[in-house]
């Protein structure tokens, strides 16, 4: 009890930690609190909530290419279409039509491990040849590889049925020591071991650990001889080198390892969905991603985290629900003309708030980073140099 | 044999010769001056050792290894560390962070530990800002964590390139006490300054560089008592 005393005193200042603690103590809280406020009705939103979980896994594992090792990564959602791709392909009847003729379904927590060395894979091969570009350069590639990567996949027709997409998909299972006879369908869990798939609470839970098991293997990256090296190789290249880091291979490892979290979060988001299309990652969800990142924190993850929880909610639930809202409002206030769409070009206040969304999206994007250009939540280093200003002759030295 | 040996290495800039058949050999447990003008090639010469360029002519060999065309990373592992010309601080890492990297190359966390307190006693100033980051530091400290950096890497060869450049008089002179004392505990230590003068005091053997040609040796007395010295370096 005194030991915990003194752990929360020396932890209540850091904003991290409290940051922690307001997540998970969200994640346990959301399913109940939406179900009672929807009176029962809320499976739509805890179902929601495990799509925005999957972004926080992108996030996570952008933040480490982005953040830690400083590589300007504009094609992630490559990697997350190779994890999706890679998760259809192994769990679901898609195969019979390749040539190869024969379905493959694999468990999804051996596809899961799959998903994430194929995607890790696909990091180290694209990195391999590019790594050696630096800055504005290495961005302009991977944006082409984020290009290339959903249109690969488009037109593999024999393999990924092109733009239809693979359907289908293989629900998790769970192994036989967690359903046994207490097993129910209130708890999502049925008799014959599958995921029950209309039930949203089982794909939320999933992806709270899934997140939950990355955000410990990111922290103890980060605190790692490898999250040092990423950081050095980030502010200076070539003092790195001079201390005796492998750059290329340090750089390598930043990428694959930041691939591999979206190939985690890529087969989730194909198990959940039951659909891998290649529309699904087109360049937009890089830049999502990447404003996320940026929004919440560059290389601190719970800013990460954050960042990706705001964008998400504000882009799938606050915007979308936006109209409805305007119109309600306008209804309330007495002022329904607004609601009636007129000649002259009113369309009425729905429409016109679903025409703005982006707008909205963009000033929202704008004015939080003119309040917080070091993000939401900055790793306490960077708060700190915006804050003092940093004297530093090596950064006007470059080679 | 020495501990590290330059024999006539020709070093380019692209089509620029900076380096002309420069030698030079320090051995254990020396503290070694080259000193010069501005683009005398100095540094040119110390990134070559280093491994950051390599010659297009001559060798080097380190404890009898021939290390002319070993990247970086590796001669770093074979024990030559340098603090590097305008410091090259990581400068968003912690100043505690930025000793660990010093270390990257050592595994056992025992003697890491030794030699991080060993740095503390020598910079007591770092010990104070550990947790700040390097950018934040002002000149001095910064020239006192780049220091303490390439020492965390326990060297077998201390390279300094123009450790007192832009330091207060007083730094300066602290700086200068600091390498004496670096060297007294048995490192040997290569040394490139343009303050000829302070440089040559703390030597025990000096080289005078000019336009990528060596022109002078000797001890450090007998180049602070050279007439061509006196006149071009140290304005008497």
């Amino acid at each position: 009890m005194k030991r915990l005393r003194v752990f929360v005193r020396e932890n209540s200042r850091n904003p991290n930690a409290i940051a922690y603690t307001v997540m998970a103590i969200g994640a346990l809280a959301l399913p109940g609190i939406v179900q009672f406020a929807n009176g029962g009705n809320g499976d739509f939103l805890v179902s929601l909530a495990a799509d925005g979980g999957v972004y926080v896994l992108l996030a996570i594992g952008l933040n480490v290419v982005v953040g830690f090792a400083g590589l300007l990564d504009l094609g992630y959602a490559a990697f997350f279409a190779i994890g999706s791709y890679t998760y259809g392909m192994l769990a679901s009847a898609q195969l019979i039509s390749s040539p190869i003729h024969h379905a493959v379904h694999i468990p999804f927590w051996i596809a899961l491990l799959i998903g994430m060395f194929v995607a890790a894979g696909a990091g180290a091969l694209l990195g391999a040849p590019t790594l050696r570009l630096r800055g504005d350069y290495l961005a302009i590639v991977t944006l082409g590889f984020g290009e290339i990567v959903p249109r690969f996949f488009r037109n593999m027709k024999d393999w990924t049925s092109g733009v239809n997409g693979i359907s289908a998909l293989d629900v998790p299972t769970l192994p036989f020591w967690i359903t046994g006879p207490w097993a129910s369908t209130q708890l999502a869990i049925e008799h014959n071991f599958r995921f029950v798939s209309f039930n949203p609470t089982a794909w939320y839970v999933l992806v709270v650990i899934l997140i939950v098991i990355s955000v410990i293997g990111v922290n103890n990256l980060y605190s790692s001889r490898l999250g040092r090296a990423w950081m050095a190789v980030r502010e200076d290249e070539t003092a790195a080198a001079a201390m005796g880091v492998n750059t290329v291979n340090t750089k390598l490892l930043a990428f694959a390892i930041g691939a591999s979290f979206s190939g985690f979060a890529g087969a989730f988001y194909g198990a959940k969905l039951s659909l891998v299309s290649p529309d699904s990652f087109s360049f937009i969800v890089s830049i999502t991603i990447l404003s996320m990142v940026v929004l919440g924190g560059m290389g601190n993850i719970p800013g990460a985290m954050i960042g990706a929880l705001l964008l998400y909610s504000v882009l799938y639930y606050f915007l979308p629900g936006a109209p409805a809202q305007a119109t309600a409002l306008a209804h309330n206030l007495g002022m329904d003309w607004l609601n009636q769409s007129s000649p002259d070009g009113w369309p009425g206040i729905a429409e016109f708030i679903h025409r703005l969304q982006f707008i909205i999206f963009g000033l929202i994007l704008v004015g939080i980073m003119l309040l917080r250009p070091q993000g939401l939540l900055p790793s306490r280093l960077r708060a700190q140099e915006l804050k003092r200003g940093v004297h530093d002759e090596s950064a006007v030295v470059t080679t | 044999m020495a501990l590290l040996e330059v024999s006539g290495i020709d070093v380019f800039y692209g089509r620029v010769q900076a380096v002309r058949g420069a030698s030079l050999t320090v051995d254990a447990g020396e503290v070694v001056a080259l000193i010069g003008s501005n683009g005398a090639g100095k540094t040119t010469t110390l990134r070559t050792i280093s491994g950051l360029l390599h010659p297009a002519g001559g060798k080097i060999t380190f404890n009898g290894k021939d290390i002319t065309r070993t990247e970086p990373q590796n001669i770093v592992h074979l024990g030559i560390c340098q603090s590097p010309e305008g410091r090259r601080l990581f400068a968003r890492m912690s100043v505690l962070d930025n000793l660990r990297m010093g270390a990257y190359t050592r595994k056992n966390a025992v003697e890491i530990k030794r030699d991080m307190e060993r740095v503390f006693e020598l910079f007591p100033r770092l010990k104070e800002r550990s947790n700040q980051i390097a950018g934040t530091l002002s000149g001095g400290e910064q020239q006192m964590c780049a220091m303490g950096r390439a020492l965390m890497a326990k060297p077998k060869l201390l390279m300094l390139d123009e450790p007192s450049l832009g330091l207060a008089p007083i730094l300066v002179e602290t700086i200068f006490n600091i390498v004496r004392e670096i060297n007294a505990q048995g490192t040997p230590v290569l040394l490139v300054e343009q303050n000829a003068h302070k440089a040559l005091e703390v030597a025990h053997r000096g080289y005078v560089l000019e336009t990528g040609v060596i022109v002078q040796t000797g001890t450090g007395k007998e180049l602070l008592e050279s007439e061509e010295v006196q006149r071009a370096y140290l304005g008497m």
